[in-house]
């Protein structure tokens, strides 16, 4: 899985090579997490279902924040939300302000 | 008039006068922003400083002085390639800071000539101290010129004094410095807005990345197979060739060049000259080259190693700075965990208190946070200004910045609170209150962490100061990825201690509110 979502970020989302790599070890560390941004690839939306949720968020939810964010953005921020909520409570907040 | 010295006659273009050329370049564009409130304004009488006697050099015009009679006049001009830029010799330096250039394009044309002369001044002096290389050592060079930080070229500066005469490009380019962004940068944001039938961001960004896409697949499969074919290819290097075919690659695509332009040529040139440093002379524009081996002997003189060493340093620290590992996310936590130890309940008390009883007294907590974290960061003496800018225009989702050219540093008070408003608005006004607070706390230590990294990295030379300029050389934009942006090692930090502060600040509000109940 790490494999096709590494592919899929070359391919889908113009990351270089050693990035894709980087991230997608990330997004497949949790199986649920990792067919989620399949779904989101195989539907180029964030529409399908079931989606997963984790604490009450969705991706499509995430990315209804800010929809200028990328899908590694939105689903990484799930892989956080399970690992280290705290980490992205700020992102969330502010609907992925920069600062 | 001594040398180096002219009037504004002299620097602007020779037949500025009767706007021929700037015409000509209007027609380029002929699509008007379609709403002129697209454009930012600022209204600079709600802007607090807390020194502003500093700051009257910026004398911020208001719209009525910067348009005159004609009214609003949003049009925009495409930025000029170099070599359509009026011929014959410039008396403007390759080099200014984004202040100096404010004293010109924040001041009416009448005051050109004038501002020009203080500008020449300023900008001898600055040649005079820091590019005098028998006063200064490589190594400081270097420095400076990494934490100079975002000078403008002399392209813009001659952009910008030719932009002087359609007055609807001086706005541009007055709120293009002040928001501390290139033209370039300015017109890449504006872009959208003047597209035909005003294609949806997301629709016009598609079409654009996928056609940039398979351009840079094409060129970059070409250039394998050529190197293939000649038994060269090394997949562990970037070569020469290949940064070369990428660069020709952005430089026919000028408007995904506007926007990446900056760190896409510095990155790859910095990559390729590591990787083939005696392979040959890498090819690159003279301002990037000239950061590129000012940042390499820099790296090297502090490491005491060759180039080749340090490519292999360099590509293992960027790991840690870009890709950290769970190893890397820990170090973060602990370092910004060691920084809160110093921080004494009192002083957090102390910034909570100030916010008064209705708990809306923003900037008196902006300036007690600033004392506190000034002290811990031991920037007391180094002149960092903190803006608080209390007016309602939209940032755009810029919370705040910092400044490293002007050692100013803002935060977006009153905007913040309106992204928490509107963000937050089915939920009650105590909630959103606390929300407001903790965000602009957040948003104060993120900052000021931001100048401390600036300043530890300038002197000291450790591992960690490494990481700071190696970072800062090559910082990772949001529009590359918010994610990749949150990831690199300065953002890290940053938005670490912010979240840890603005939860303490709120705690402390929430505590005494409660106590005075």
């Amino acid at each position: 899985m790490n494999e096709e979502i590494a592919k899929s970020l070359i391919n889908v989302l113009n990351y270089s090579p050693d990035d894709a790599k980087y991230y997608a070890k990330r997004l497949a560390e949790y199986d649920d997490i990792a067919n989620d941004f399949l779904m989101w690839r195989k539907n180029q939306n964030y529409d399908y279902s079931p989606a997963l949720e984790i604490n009450g968020w969705t991706a499509k939810k995430i990315y209804e924040r800010n929809r200028s964010i990328d899908p590694v953005t939105v689903f990484t921020t799930m892989y956080w939300l399970r690992v280290n909520p705290d980490f992205v409570q700020s992102d969330l907040n502010t609907g992925f302000a920069v600062k | 008039m001594a040398q180096g010295e002219r009037t504004s006659a002299e620097v602007a273009p020779a037949n500025a006068d009767n706007n021929t050329s700037w015409d000509e370049l209007d027609k380029a564009d002929e699509t008007p922003i379609d709403n002129p409130e697209d454009t930012p304004e600022r209204d600079n009488s709600q802007v607090e400083t807390d020194d502003k006697g500093d700051w009257s050099d910026f004398d911020a015009p208001t719209e009525k002085d910067e348009l005159g009679d004609k009214g609003p006049q949003y049009e925009l001009i495409e930025p000029l390639p170099m070599e359509e830029l009026p011929p014959g010799e410039s008396p403007i330096p390759d080099e200014l800071t984004s202040q100096e250039i404010g004293q010109v394009v924040g001041n009416r044309e009448s005051a050109i000539k004038p501002d020009l002369k203080r500008l020449h001044n300023a900008v001898k002096a600055y040649e005079a101290s820091v590019f005098d290389g028998k006063a200064l050592s490589i190594a400081d060079r270097a420095l400076i010129a990494r934490f100079g930080g975002e000078k403008f070229i002399k392209e813009q500066l001659e952009l910008t004094l030719a932009q002087r005469y359609n007055e609807g490009q001086v706005v541009n380019a007055y709120y293009a410095n002040r928001g501390h962004i290139s033209q370039r940068e300015m017109w890449a944001l504006t872009y959208w807005a003047r597209q035909d039938g005003n294609k949806s961001v997301a629709v016009y960004a598609k079409e654009r990345m996928e056609h940039y896409n398979n351009e840079k697949v094409r060129a970059i499969d070409i250039a394998v197979a050529q190197l293939r074919a000649d038994g060269r290819f090394d997949p562990d290097y970037l070569t020469l060739d290949e940064a070369d075919l990428v660069m020709d690659y952005k430089q026919s695509d000028l408007e995904f060049e506007a926007c990446g332009r900056i760190y896409g040529e510095r990155r790859t040139h910095t990559l390729a000259y590591l990787a083939n440093h005696d392979r040959g002379e890498v090819k690159g524009s003279p301002a990037v080259q000239r950061d590129v081996d000012l940042a390499i002997r820099y790296l090297c003189e502090k490491r005491n190693c060759s180039p080749s060493e340090l490519g292999e340093y360099y590509r293992e620290l960027a790991e840690h700075i870009y890709h950290p590992n769970t190893k890397d996310f820990a170090e973060t936590e602990a370092f910004v965990n060691g920084l809160i130890k110093q921080i004494s309940q009192a002083e957090i008390d102390k910034a909570a208190d100030s916010l008064g009883p209705d708990g809306k007294n923003y900037t008196a907590m902006i300036r007690a946070l600033e004392h506190t974290f000034k002290k811990l960061f031991k920037l007391e003496k180094v002149g960092i200004k903190v803006i608080i800018d209390m007016s309602d225009d939209d940032k755009d989702g810029t919370l705040g910045f910092f400044s490293p050219t002007n050692k100013v540093l803002q935060i977006n008070a009153k905007y913040i609170e309106k992204c928490m408003r509107r963000d937050y608005s089915k939920y009650s006004e105590e909630y959103i209150q606390t929300k407001v607070i903790g965000e602009i706390a957040d948003t104060v230590a993120h900052e000021l962490l931001h100048a401390y990294q600036e300043e530890y990295g300038k002197l000291n030379s450790d591992e960690r100061s490494e990481m700071y300029v190696i970072n800062g050389f090559d910082y990772v934009s949001p529009e590359r990825g918010h994610t990749r942006y949150r990831d690199q090692t300065m953002e890290r930090e940053s938005f670490s201690i912010g979240s840890k502060i603005g939860n303490m600040v709120v705690g402390s509000y929430l505590n005494k509110k409660g106590g005075r109940r």
